[in-house]
């Protein structure tokens, strides 16, 4: 990762999501109550907590599942996407406060131990409209909390990206429970349409966005479609010692015409179900395996920065010579071999050892080849 | 490399992509229906009882309740019932042959409370698993949204002995207070 990156500006930038996060939580909150009140005003003051902060933790349980799909769709989403993880403790924070009270409210009472008396005190799994939803609130919160906690890179690099990956794609179990758990739940009782209808369009935009950005992913993957985009900033590279990779020529693949790859950004190719990014930077182009070390991001869609292709999640950097993050930094990503021919880009589909230094294709090369 | 991991993220939303749906729109098929409310009655009604007729808040025992006196001053609502209260105070019931209006003389600690008719030949709302549940063919009235006192309209007439009417916690999952239409007394319609 480029330590520019971290120096300059993350932090505040972080910091400005983070206080803009915060407003936005007391905010809504206090609307929530402000409004429950003037409607209701006999309710009490624990009921409006409650419902305020279940709200509240599910509206931004939305806000995290959207960024992902639309950053894919539109990268001006991206900076959202920095932010994600603060968005998902949050929304656990909320999450723990809302089961909290409502453990209090509901189940401290009794001789019962609450977090017993949650799981037994309704046994009707039978029913419908009086299945225990409380009990699908607690597991969607302990998933939450596997999430938040294990959020951060320590527990990335302990735990490996698969692993870290697969625990975090539990999410999706938390909001199918917590679909449960509000639908189950408090719509039962809720004449009113408002919170069914929040409820069914969220989940409707939700489920839209995803299948959509997995839709383009699927063109991408056939081939048909690739990440292009707006030329980054110019700069230098640095210089390797290149292994010369000159072979036979039949393995390689067409990737596309020189002229689709914009300055300073990649094309993408798929290979054997793995996704390539061919970059193209000062005349030369590279390629590297398209997932970022960090958090497996699309490498693809970033661009090459100061010589370094970064990724567009949280701007880990890497050479494109050979795949490895300058110092200090350790990360190192598969390369490719790549050559130019009657003015196409191609790759060798096989990957080289992360790290391996490749020689960048020229476009002046191989212009008479053929 | 990530090709596993990618196909298990597409299986994961189709799948969910599925089933949250099923979940949602099997969960909004399955409420109990609210019976309409024909034109203002309710609200007239309401307004009667919020404008000048409330009595005054009064403290019962919660083991047994006898009213003989009118919830509000009009001659046409006369009848007694009793009701127990878990923890929340004591519920007073009435009714008048369309309606049953009920309040609460303490405030609530359970919040989400519905009001439900239970027909007499309701089945299941015996006390299961230690707490008294919900008949499955009781039929929602409407919420109690904790203001003082409040009016539902009944179903259909006539109401049998052994009918009941229900207050039922959502959060509890199960019934906190319960009222029965039998054996009342004199039960003369309003207005007739
Ligand atoms: C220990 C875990 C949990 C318990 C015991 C619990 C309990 C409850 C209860 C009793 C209600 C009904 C409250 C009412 O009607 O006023 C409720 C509603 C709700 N809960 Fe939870 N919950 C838990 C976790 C969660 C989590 C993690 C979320 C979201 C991230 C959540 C979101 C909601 C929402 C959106 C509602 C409906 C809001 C409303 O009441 O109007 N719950 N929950
Ligand atoms: S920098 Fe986080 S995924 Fe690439």
């Amino acid at each position: 990762m480029g330590h520019s990156y971290r120096a300059v500006g993350w932090n505040r930038q972080k910091r400005v999501y983070d206080l803009a996060l915060i407003a936005g939580i007391v905010l809504y909150l206090a609307t929530f109550v402000g409004v429950g009140f003037t409607l209701h005003p006999g309710a009490t003051a624990e009921t409006m907590l409650i419902r305020a902060l279940g709200t509240g933790a599910f509206l931004l349980l939305h806000l995290v599942l959207a960024i992902g799909p639309l950053c894919r769709v539109d990268s001006r989403f991206l900076p959202l996407l920095y932010n994600r993880r603060h968005l998902g403790v949050a929304t656990f924070v909320l999450g723990l406060l809302h089961g909290g009270f409502a453990l209090v409210q509901f189940h401290a009472l009794g001789d019962l131990n609450p977090l017993v008396s949650v799981f037994v005190s309704n046994p009707r799994v039978d029913s419908v409209a009086q299945f225990p939803f409380q009990p699908l609130g607690v597991i969607a919160l302990v998933i939450l909390f596997l999430m938040a906690a294990t959020s951060h890179d320590f527990w990335l690099a302990n735990l490996t990206a698969p692993v870290w990956k697969s625990l975090h794609m539990l999410v999706y179990l938390a909001y199918l429970l917590l679909v449960g758990h509000v639908s189950l739940g408090v719509l039962q009782a809720e004449t009113s349409p408002v919170l069914a209808g929040a409820v069914g369009i969220g989940m409707a935009g939700l489920l839209a966005l995803h299948l959509l950005a997995g839709a383009s992913e699927v063109a991408v993957d056939r081939g048909r479609d690739a990440a292009t985009g707006a030329a980054g900033s110019a700069a230098g590279h640095s210089s390797l010692g290149l292994s010369s990779l000159r072979e036979e020529d039949s393995a390689f693949v067409d990737v596309c015409a020189v002229s689709e790859i914009d300055e300073k950004r990649a094309r993408l190719v798929s290979v054997a179900g793995d996704r390539v990014a061919v970059f193209r930077y000062d005349g030369k182009f590279s390629a590297v395996s398209n997932a970022c070390q960090h958090q497996n991001g699309p490498l693809g869609e970033g661009c090459v920065i100061d010589g370094l292709i970064t990724c567009p999640w949280h701007g880990y950097q890497y050479r494109p010579l050979d795949g490895a993050s300058p110092e200090p930094f350790t990360e190192k990503v598969p390369t490719f071999r790549v050559q130019i021919r009657s003015g196409r880009v191609l790759i060798d589909p096989t990957p080289l050892p992360a790290g391996t230094p490749v020689e960048p294709a020229l476009i002046g090369e191989g212009a008479s080849d053929g | 490399m990530i090709a596993p991991l990618r196909s298990r993220h597409r299986r994961l939303t189709l799948l969910l992509a599925v089933t949250a749906p099923v979940v949602f729109v099997s969960a909004l098929a399955s409420r109990s229906p609210v019976p309409p409310m024909e034109g203002n009655e309710l609200a007239d009604l309401q307004n009667r009882l919020t404008a000048d007729a409330i009595p005054v808040t009064t403290y019962v025992l919660p083991e047994h309740l006898e009213f003989a006196r009118s919830w509000w001053p009009a001659d046409s609502i006369r009848t007694t019932g009793s009701g127990t209260g878990m923890g929340m105070g004591m519920v007073e019931w009435r009714w008048d042959g369309r309606f049953v209006g009920l309040r609460l003389t303490l405030s609530t600690s359970a919040p989400d409370l519905l009001v439900y008719f239970v027909p007499p030949a309701g089945t299941g709302d015996e006390p299961r698993g230690g707490a008294e549940l919900l008949a499955d063919d009781a039929v929602l009235l409407g919420s109690f949204d904790g203001v003082e006192a409040q009016f539902f309209e009944l179903p259909a007439l006539p109401v049998m002995d052994g009918s009941r009417a229900v207050l039922y916690s959502l959060a509890h999952g199960r019934i906190v207070s319960s009222w029965s239409f039998g054996g009342m007394a004199t039960v003369e319609s309003r207005g007739d």
